[in-house]
């Protein structure tokens, strides 16, 4: 069976992509959760491959977790550079500190930990070999 | 044993040479046959020191004109018999003499020439390269209908996710440019606007066999050929009219946990092939259509394929050769699983989703010059290509034509056999997510190859290749090669060889534009070609009942194209030259011929230890450990296929999954009744559940397949 060329080769960089703003997980095996984590968390500061870290007004967002699923909404605005929004969803889940996403809208898994004190949520994940990090605060 | 014969694989029977030249010429004629006075068809008769050679029709008869006056060593060599060597053969002006040879079957049926690793007929074991074959029989007993599904039994190769892969060079390509160049007799055939290959447009019937040549090879083929060379050799056409008609049915067998409905998922294929000759002129008309259901929902797919050959002397003795092959494929679109433990279905709103690819190909060798020290070769190709998507949310489409020529010119001089010539191409490619492009290749080449003694060879060459595209920029690559073969005893030969490959990006990778799966992507034109230099150490051992080949290698790859966020830019995506790589491994092939023409057993495996070394992690999408083997009882009446590879370690989009090794086992029985042949197989026997490479692509179930064939013989 031959596989679509202009939808593999969306696949691949997509392979690249994802990471930065998802968080989730529908590993049949997913282990135990955190009830903690379950609400809504407004970002606080974003960073990406190595990039410049990028806080509000430049970078802003907001990031739902539910027991199992997540919703989040970036939008950055680098003056100079075309405003770029991003929105994505999926599941995810964790244990111990180890974090494991699946983006249901870009199609691809992303590994990492995560640390919860007084409500900020800190997530550090690699996703295709490429590393982010964001910091969010629990509204 | 240095001999050539460029002219070898279009060498009639028919055709004298000019009066002229026969008077201070000779001619050589004879008859090929097995013990027992059966006639051989398709011996390569070769003349020592010489480009002259011929094959041996369905009689086995050959004929080599324009012999020079002198003595002469000549040799013959047949795929399944043993090489024979007739010397002090004595020629003079007008003479025509006649020389009969009788060959001794061969334990196992190896190619007696291969063409690919000098651009020039030698005899395998001549290459300072490491070569792997599939013969026609390698490839019958397997009663394929892609070569697809016989290529991962030749040995260093895989071919999984849509990948072809020699030594680990690919890994994953993900539809955007092959690490492999990929030829269809000497003709590249890479589309212009993704530099994929397609094995859709590849009839089987017709093949005479599969070379792969291993490790860097852009010396003498140019961009692409990193990982190696994949040349697919058609068999002559037949002297006489010859029919052959092949069909197949068969069903997959889904376990019930992946089952998505109660039909049966079957699948059926239609192949006609005929040859004729009319006058002096030989055509092969080929026309084939398959029908697969799929293993998966949405997973139909109705390919119709078409080709014709002709043969026809326009320059002398030589005649040259021309294909036409057109293909167009509907193919059901699945992409997206989303786990592997879940049934064989679509997210719902795919369902319906279709993509339809279309093919046409044109090639032609052209020998405007054969003579016995010199042969002049023209091949001029054209390839159109075109995809479009039929998604419920996309139509994006690209079509892209490439055209272009390669002249060589080849001549034997004074212990020297020396290949020069150059390439040239133009490709274009229209698309509503690449855009425009207009990409121009031009390169020159030569090739030097002596023999300061018998057991010694060296190989040099060297090749410069120019790359533009327009909107882009200029690129020039130089591409050496060196190597060396020592003929410890007639039996056992080393090798060893040195050599520097590149691709250039495919124009996809530099200009598509576009937003996947949220995912916004955009052009790089700056983007440079990736390179790799690698060696090898080699052996390869003729014990009678025991033929052994292996080779150490060593690949460092630089400069690798992968995709990667756009500096400064966040969630902003472009195909970058982003890592550098090793791949170190050991590859090893064994032919063991157990109760001599009772049972055989052909054995591979692939060591790979291939490390990213700027992300020091493994490379993803290789397994370390990959083997095959194939029992052959009672000649091929049963075959028992095996392969095998280990967990791969690393994977990009989903390495959460689990992941574990794959072993899968097929077995064929074939029967003759009536000059019919009957072949019953099943593949995956015991129902392995894995994913094929790439993460919930899941790999085919067992299935059950009866072909049904007529004429296969003297094809």
């Amino acid at each position: 069976m031959a596989y679509s060329r202009v939808g593999s080769m969306a696949a691949l960089v997509a392979l690249a992509a994802l990471g930065l703003s998802s968080c989730g997980d529908n590993n049949p095996t997913a282990p135990e959760g955190n009830p903690a984590l379950v609400g809504t968390y407004s970002l606080v500061s974003i960073t990406f491959q190595g990039q410049p870290t990028l806080g509000p007004p430049v970078a802003t967002g907001s990031l739902t977790l539910t027991d199992s699923t997540y919703t989040v909404t970036i939008t950055i605005a680098v003056p100079g550079q075309p405003q770029e929004d991003i929105q994505d969803s999926g599941t995810y889940s964790v244990s111990g500190n180890t974090w494991t996403q699946t983006s249901t809208v870009q199609n691809v898994q992303s590994i990492g930990t995560y640390t919860l004190t007084d409500g900020t949520l800190s997530v550090d994940v690699s996703t295709s070999g490429q590393q982010q990090s964001s910091v969010w605060q629990k509204q | 044993m240095l001999f050539r014969s460029g002219a070898l694989l279009v060498a009639g029977l028919t055709l004298a040479s000019p009066l002229a030249a026969q008077s201070r010429t000779g001619v050589l004629t004879g008859r090929v046959v097995a013990k027992g006075d059966s006639a051989i068809a398709g011996a390569s008769v070769l003349v020592d020191g010489t480009l002259l050679g011929a094959l041996s029709n369905t009689h086995g008869v050959y004929r080599i004109s324009g012999v020079p006056p002198g003595r002469h060593t000549v040799r013959v060599a047949a795929m399944g018999y043993a090489a024979a060597v007739r010397t002090d053969v004595h020629v003079a002006p007008g003479d025509t003499v006649k020389l009969d040879f009788s060959l001794s079957a061969s334990p196992f049926a190896l190619p007696g020439v291969i063409v690919t690793a000098s651009r020039e007929t030698q005899q395998v074991g001549e290459s300072p390269a490491s070569v792997s074959v599939l013969t026609r029989k390698d490839i019958a007993q397997r009663d394929v209908t892609q070569l697809t599904q016989a290529l991962p039994y030749a040995a260093g190769v895989t071919y999984q996710g849509g990948t072809l892969d020699i030594r680990g060079a690919a890994g994953l390509a993900g539809g955007v440019g092959s690490r492999v160049l990929l030829m269809l007799d000497g003709h590249p055939l890479l589309t212009g606007d993704t530099g994929e290959l397609d094995f859709d447009i590849l009839p089987v019937l017709g093949v005479s066999r599969v070379e792969i040549v291993k490790g860097p090879y852009s010396a003498l083929y140019g961009s692409n050929a990193l990982g190696g060379v994949v040349n697919i050799v058609t068999s002559p056409i037949p002297e006489e009219p010859h029919t052959i008609i092949r069909m197949n049915v068969g069903a997959y067998d889904i376990p019930s946990r992946h089952k998505f409905s109660d039909g049966i998922r079957n699948f059926q294929g239609l192949e006609v092939q005929h040859s004729l000759h009319v006058v002096s002129v030989g055509l092969r008309l080929f026309g084939d259509r398959d029908v697969t259901d799929g293993f998966t929902q949405n997973g139909r797919t109705t390919r119709w394929l078409f080709r014709t050959e002709a043969s026809v002397p326009l320059f002398g003795a030589a005649p040259s050769s021309f294909y036409v092959i057109g293909a167009r494929e509907d193919v059901g679109q699945s992409f997206g699983w989303r786990s592997a433990q879940e049934r064989f279905e679509v997210p719902p709103d795919d369902l319906g989703d279709w993509y339809r690819n279309g093919w046409l190909n044109f090639g032609a060798t052209l020998d405007a010059l054969s003579r016995a020290s010199t042969l002049l070769r023209f091949s001029p190709y054209v390839y159109y290509d075109a995809v479009r998507n039929h998604f419920h949310d996309n139509q994006d489409y690209h079509r892209a034509t490439r055209a272009g020529s390669s002249v060589q010119l080849s001549m034997v001089r004074s212990g020297h056999s020396l290949t020069l010539g150059g390439d040239a191409a133009y490709g274009k490619v229209t698309s509503n997510i690449i855009g425009n492009p207009a990409t121009k290749d031009y390169a020159l080449f030569a090739q030097d190859v002596i023999e300061p003694s018998p057991r010694f060879r060296a190989s040099l060459g060297v090749r410069l290749d120019g790359h533009s595209v327009t909107p882009g920029k200029v690129d020039t690559q130089l591409s050496p090669k060196v190597g060396l073969v020592y003929h410890v005893t007639p039996e056992v030969s080393l090798r060893t060889s040195v050599s520097r490959a590149f691709r250039a990006p495919s124009p996809v990778e530099q200009f598509v534009s576009t937003t996947q799966y949220g995912v916004r992507v955009v052009p790089n034109p700056d983007l440079d070609p990736e390179t790799v230099t690698a060696g090898e150490i080699g052996a390869t051992a003729d014990l009678g009942r025991l033929w052994l080949d292996g080779a150490v290698f060593q690949s460092r790859f630089d400069r690798l194209i992968q995709p990667g966020p756009v500096p400064g830019r966040f969630f902003v995506y472009q195909f970058q030259n982003v890592a550098r790589a090793r791949v170190t491994g050991v590859d090893l092939e064994a032919r063991f011929d157990l109760l001599p023409r009772l049972l055989g057993l052909h054995a591979t495996y692939l060591y790979l230890h291939p490390r990213d070394l700027t992300l020091d992690q493994p490379l993803p999408y290789r397994s370390a450990h990959t083997a095959t083997g194939t029992l052959t009882v009672l000649g091929g009446l049963l075959n028992v296929d095996m392969q095998y590879r280990s967990r791969v370690e690393r994977v990009l989009q989903f390495p959460a999954d689990p992941r574990s090794s794959t072993t899968l086992v097929g077995l064929r029985a074939a029967y003759k009744l009536s000059g019919l042949l009957v072949q019953a197989k099943v593949s995956n026997l015991f129902q392995e559940q894995y994913v094929d490479l790439q993460e919930r692509f899941p790999g085919a179930p067992r299935s059950f397949k009866l072909t049904l064939s007529k004429g296969l013989e003297g094809s």
